[in-house]
């Protein structure tokens, strides 16, 4: 990550406090953010977003496991991320995969809490295990976002072929998968979050900081909020504090900037599923 | 506290606009490829022919060493390569970002294969003191300029093996203040009789290496861009922050339809983008009307 000089955060700090950041953007403002849905064939489903020059994949793969007594309706989300070398020098090596560790579990938490009744196939006896895989190609700031959308967005256009119980046989069940290909499970993602990330910067508290501006940012916290505006998680990442009255402003926030996120999102996903020939663009280019 | 007091804070209205790859807009204008070469892909035979940057010979044959575009000037023969890293020449104004201290010299990311020096001698001393420098003088490199400090220079030497070193020596030179470093590539630059520009309200240089540097216009003429002083009080109004944002918006349009960069081509990009809100620059198709435009203004067809 280039270092900036000092007169160069201060521009980026008093910009931010005037709402005209270092790119013309308000502090409520996203960069242009780009959607594609299944852009990898041979997964059950993925998506790339593009939000400015943060460029991110998420590919989902189902598989099948036995519940846990103590949660034998709920099935399983679990999120692994990879970043690319070529993203930035930092995510080489050894250095890399402890920042994806890192990231990996911070995801993981921020996912943990959803209740996923919907993934279960038969209670007790066998529910959807979900790996998410995600890819992170550049890093341009607010990764954490990115990476929540695109999570969304694959999800909600997952195929998977369905598994029926057949008749029960001597108190066991028999699980088949259906012969009919179009006959598929997508995971209900009503209650799958965005995650927000918010940065204070001076006195003032902007969205989708860039890379630089990430540098300048004196607090960030990251919050998984639902489509009805809850707050399913909070944490925090990297150095600072804040007082408490701020934080609770923080998540009321957060809060109404997810929901519209959500409807926004869902709206683009609703648009392109609706286009009756797609050409897929891929993550090439 | 003065944004976080305000009561509206809790339904702020977000602004995020989300698009389909279906609908993406290239900035790029279709045009006729010429023919490429890639790397090892011959030629010609060498007879008769001079060969030039980006070649080499193989069994008499003269072969690409780069991806790129033919070009003959007569009897020489060079690739040139459809994209590179910047190649320092003597006289070149550049941009550049101090990475390392050491001793006697400062090492500088100029956007080039390796990084470039700044030697301690080839700096003018605050107050402009002229004496041989002293140890005292190293000890004190690190108030001069320190690591991620921006600073403008001039190209003053290429060694064999690529590296460059810089010099400061003009009162124009030395390290800048409150700004934004914009990057292009390199090739994309216009060499010019100037590089220093003062237009549409900004100040602006444009280095050779792909950097550019938009600063407010100083308010006294005498304090230019040079010289070591730090200045953390200034507060750039928003009219100059606002124009500061559009140039930059103009310069990466510019960039990513592969326009050329200069102070003509940014004058009309930036007369288009005056139109326009500052928020709504990044926008896709904002930015393609204003390369449209643009080229429409500067009378170019591709």
């Amino acid at each position: 990550m280039v270092r900036l000089s000092p007169e160069e955060k201060i521009y980026i700090i008093h910009g931010v406090e005037d709402n005209i950041r270092e790119d013309g953007r308000s502090q409520t403002q996203y960069r242009p953010i780009e959607v594609e849905t299944g852009i990898i064939p041979s997964a059950m489903g993925s998506a790339r977003v593009k939000l400015g020059n943060t460029d991110v994949i998420a590919c989902v793969k189902a598989d099948t496991f036995t519940p846990t007594w103590n949660k034998p309706d709920e099935g399983k989300l679990q999120l692994h991320v990879d970043l690319s070398a070529t993203a930035s020098p930092w995510f080489e090596g050894r250095r890399g995969e402890q920042t994806s560790e890192e990231i990996t579990t911070i995801l993981n938490k921020a996912y943990e809490s959803i209740k996923l009744e919907s993934f279960c196939i038969v209670p007790q006896v066998k529910c959807w295990l979900v790996d998410v895989d995600i890819s992170v190609l550049s890093c341009d700031g607010n990764m954490y976002d990115a990476i929540g959308f695109a999570v969304k967005a694959a999800l909600a256009t997952t195929m998977v072929p369905k598994i029926v119980a057949s008749e029960e046989d001597e108190g066991e069940k028999e699980l088949q998968i259906t012969d009919d290909p179009f006959d598929t499970w997508t995971p209900n993602v009503s209650n799958i979050p965005c995650l927000v990330t918010l940065s204070k910067v001076g006195d003032s508290v902007m969205v989708d900081a860039t890379n630089k501006e990430e540098q300048c940012s004196s607090f960030t916290c990251i919050l998984a909020v639902t489509e009805t505006g809850k707050i399913l998680s909070t944490f925090k990442v990297g150095p600072g504090s804040v007082q408490p009255v701020t934080f609770s402003k923080l998540i009321l926030e957060a809060s109404s900037i997810g929901r519209s996120l959500h409807s926004e999102l869902l709206s683009a996903l609703k648009k392109e599923n609706g286009l009756r020939k797609r050409e897929i663009h891929g993550f090439l280019n | 506290m003065a944004g976080l007091d305000r009561e509206d804070i809790g339904d702020k209205s977000v602004s995020a606009s989300f698009r389909l790859a279906s609908d993406r807009i290239s900035l790029l204008t279709p045009c006729e490829h010429p023919e490429l070469y890639t790397p090892g892909q011959d030629i010609g035979p060498e007879t008769g022919l001079l060969r030039g940057h980006g070649t080499y010979q193989d069994n008499g044959r003269i072969k690409a060493s780069v991806a790129g575009v033919l070009e003959h000037v007569n009897k020489l023969i060079m690739i040139r390569p459809l994209k590179s890293r910047y190649n320092g020449e003597i006289g070149d104004v550049v941009v550049g970002r101090i990475t390392e201290i050491q001793q006697k010299r400062w090492r500088v990311d100029a956007n080039a294969r390796l990084d470039a020096v700044l030697l301690l001698s080839s700096v003018n001393l605050p107050g402009g003191e002229l004496r041989r420098r002293s140890v005292e003088d190293e000890r004190m490199m690190r108030q001069y300029l320190s690591e991620g400090d921006l600073i403008s220079a001039e190209v003053q030497n290429v060694f064999s093996e690529g590296t460059m070193s810089l010099h400061t020596r003009n009162l124009k030179y030395g390290k800048l203040s409150q700004g934004v470093l914009v990057t292009v590539p390199a090739p994309l630059i216009k060499r010019s009789k100037t590089h220093f520009h003062t237009i549409c309200g900004i100040s602006l240089i444009i280095g050779t290496n792909g950097y550019i540097w938009l600063y407010p216009t100083p308010k006294s003429t005498e304090e230019g861009a040079g010289g070591f002083a730090r200045n953390l009080e200034l507060r750039v109004e928003p009219r100059e922050r606002e124009a500061i944002a559009r140039m930059q918006c103009c310069i990466n349009a510019l960039a990513e339809s592969r326009m050329m960069v200069y102070d003509t081509s940014l004058v009309a990009a930036f007369e288009v983008a005056n139109k326009f809100s500052v928020k709504e620059l990044l926008k896709p198709e904002v930015k393609l009307e204003i390369v449209m435009l643009t080229q429409h203004m500067m009378g170019l067809n591709c």
